[in-house]
């Protein structure tokens, strides 16, 4: 059991502690028993929003076990990141509106669980870190965040923070519309819960950033300059380039695809970590 | 001992309100000259003059001298500003006991005055450089080249208040530090406002009173005599309108339940016990004094330790206090300090080495506090030595404590005696 959830009136409260472990992480036996508790929310009717938070003192969620990422042969890796997708994606059509509390390190997978929610607040603490540091380890957003990030935030402004794999401070975030309001620790959840009212989010359309043209220019800027700096030598790069660019013009299912195409390929190269 | 012949304050008027034309030398000079007449002494015979001033203003370094001269006190007495934040009216009042107490000078006109209206806009670094390259260019090319080199942000000014009121060590500005209070103590936006409204309804109850501590301003045809901050309309529920300010989205520190950012200055003659040769009465003295550092990030709790600090050295207690006066410079504070002093765990907390005693309300900021009047942050400090001295006189009652909280994390703490 590394999931609690409880429930105050109509909002869901769901709890993440992983158990005998100082941190949060994300590994087969987490994804599932996360399924299993999402499959239970539709059946509970009087539920308005669910409020997705973290037990331990220093971090939301720090990612996925990269022990498993650097040792799963390609079958494994490949059932891993489809449940990985299959359950965010689940988290996101939940018909109620659901908020990620986060307080701590909110990196990688983390992150991308939270993308998925409508609404993210985060603590003003030191410790509040959000990024998605991926491609500095070699590989890329796999678990939707290639996807959602640009479909939120426009593709000009998620490229960037992706490639360069920055740690953001809550309020950088905040800048970036990655977030959507910080506030201190303690008040967290309750101001967590003042999104519950809220209609579930429709995200923004991107007209100008997201059309065949922009798209391309920014691709070939991106492109550009990344063998300015890396003469071609890392491929997660380039990689991420194309699947996050292509993201934005292909269905969500697609661009998922793309995405574990493209993360198997990187995890059976030769490893490079930047 | 320092003895307190005679006090006198301008009335505390609202930034941008009857005195925002008057510089706080102005605001000063006037409260200054009142007191002069109304000792009815010879301004040659004061030592020094002492003023606290914390947004001194560019045109009169030295704010103390330029009050001085312009009230008819001879050139021959010196000027002295001092400078301790929310405390500078209190640091006037204790720098004159220390010259005193080294035999320099038996009599000093000490206080504070501000002008928050009229602190500076300031131009940012990267403008003033240009600026100075614009000024040494000589061709018109070499003038249009440097004048090109202006962007939209160098003119984005930065507010000195603003500035001022934020802790350049930890970078938070002084209402979030009553958020922290509000937040790790517990106090509620619901106790916050009824304490703001308490604080209306005493100033308004009150008012009588609270002229008497004024002399008039004389200007423009006109005598502003009345303090203009106090709100007969004020109550909890119009109060929960606001929006916090320093938090915006869970905050309870509102602009109502905030001290109100205000124009005025407030003057006492004090001196040694000889001063009676000249005619002079002494209304009160100074018993004993403390100031005390603490976390600048929980400034608002320097009252308590200023208090512990004064308790230990004076033998005084806050039992024996008939009138208490701490400056509200936030209702979160001033609760947090009246929570604290009487609880040993939270005192202990905070880290106090136990609890002080209860803060009886009806001994607490009779005549209202900051959050009514207004606080500006240089005269604070005289004026509530300035009230609890009234206020004794009006009572006809022994000891009075004052005490008020520091940006940057520190509490003052002054002990009062009436002498009848």
């Amino acid at each position: 059991m590394h999931l609690k959830l409880e429930t105050h009136g109509t909002i869901a409260h769901l709890i993440f502690d992983r158990k005998d472990s100082s941190a949060n992480i994300f590994d087969r036996d987490v994804l599932a028993e996360l399924d299993q508790q999402l499959d239970g929310i539709p059946k509970c009717s009087k539920l308005t929003a669910l409020i997705i938070s973290s037990n331990k003192p220093n971090i939301f969620i720090a990612g996925a076990d990269l022990k498993i990422l650097s040792t799963a042969t390609g079958e494994e890796l490949e059932n891993l990141i489809s449940l990985g997708q299959s359950v965010f994606s689940k988290l996101e059509s939940l018909h109620i509106t659901t908020i990620a509390a986060i307080h701590g390190a909110c990196v990688g997978g983390g992150l991308e669980l939270a993308l998925a929610c409508d609404y993210r607040v985060v603590s003003e603490a030191q410790c509040s870190r959000i990024g998605l540091p991926e491609t500095q380890l070699g590989i890329l957003p796999a678990w939707g965040g290639s996807t959602r990030l640009p479909a939120l935030i426009g593709l000009s402004k998620a490229l960037p923070l992706i490639l360069s794999g920055k740690i953001m401070k809550p309020k950088l975030a905040l800048r970036k519309g990655i977030v959507d309001g910080i506030c201190p620790q303690q008040h967290l959840i309750s101001y967590a819960s003042s999104f519950a009212n809220r209609q579930m989010r429709q995200l923004p359309v991107h007209m100008l950033e997201h059309n065949p043209l922009t798209v391309s220019l920014i691709r070939k800027q991106a492109q550009d300059s990344l063998y300015k700096k890396t003469r071609g030598l890392y491929p997660a790069l380039n990689r991420a380039v194309d699947v996050v660019c292509t993201g934005v013009r292909v269905s969500k299912q697609e661009s998922f695809d793309n995405e574990r195409e493209a993360i198997i390929e990187l995890s059976q190269a030769p490893k490079q970590p930047n | 001992m320092l003895y307190i012949y005679q006090c006198t304050r301008t009335a505390f008027t609202k930034m941008g309100g009857a005195m925002d034309h008057l510089n706080a030398a102005d605001i000063g000079k006037s409260a200054v000259s009142s007191l002069l007449t109304n000792a009815a002494i010879d301004p040659a015979l004061i030592d020094e003059v002492i003023m606290g001033c914390v947004c001194q203003p560019a045109d009169s370094a030295n704010i103390a001298r330029v009050i001085a001269l312009r009230s008819g006190i001879p050139e021959s007495v010196t000027a002295a500003t001092v400078h301790r934040n929310c405390a500078s009216g209190m640091e006037a009042i204790t720098t004159a006991y220390e010259r005193m107490h080294a035999d320099h000078g038996q009599l000093f006109v000490v206080g504070g005055c501000e002008s928050m209206s009229n602190t500076p806009v300031l131009y940012r670094k990267s403008a003033v450089q240009k600026f100075a390259k614009l000024a040494r260019a000589r061709s018109p090319l070499a003038k249009l080249t440097a004048a090109l080199q202006f962007r939209p942000k160098d003119f984005n000014p930065l507010i000195g208040l603003r500035l001022g009121l934020t802790d350049p060590f930890t970078g938070i500005n002084m209402g979030q530090t009553a958020e922290i209070l509000a937040r790790e103590y517990e106090i509620s936006r619901v106790e916050q406002d009824a304490f703001a409204v308490n604080s209306h309804n005493k100033a308004l109850n009150y008012q009588q009173s609270l002229n008497q501590e004024i002399s008039p301003v004389y200007t423009r045809g006109k005598a502003i005599d009345s303090d203009d901050g106090i709100r007969a309309d004020s109550s909890v529920e119009k109060l929960a309108n606001l929006k916090p300010v320093f938090e915006k989205n869970t905050g309870s520190v509102t602009a109502g339940n905030s001290s109100q950012i205000t124009d005025g200055a407030a003057v006492l003659l004090v001196g040694s016990i000889r001063m009676k040769e000249l005619g002079l009465e002494p209304v009160g003295r100074l018993r004993g004094y403390a100031y005390a550092g603490c976390d600048p990030s929980r400034m608002g709790l320097g009252p308590l330790f200023a208090m512990q600090k004064l308790f230990k050295e004076t033998g005084f207690s806050l039992a024996q206090a008939d009138i208490i006066e701490i400056n509200e410079a936030f209702a979160a504070q001033a609760l947090a300090c009246i929570k604290l002093s009487d609880s040993e765990v939270l005192a202990k907390k905070a880290g106090l080495d136990s609890k002080l005693g209860e803060i009886p309300l009806d001994k607490l900021n009779r005549r209202g506090g900051a959050i009514a009047l207004g606080h500006p942050v240089g005269a604070t400090g005289a004026r509530l030595v300035l009230t609890a001295l009234d206020q004794l006189r009006e009572s006809q009652q022994q000891h009075a404590l004052t005490t008020l909280c520091i940006g940057g994390g520190q509490g003052a703490a002054l002990w009062i005696e009436r002498l009848t």
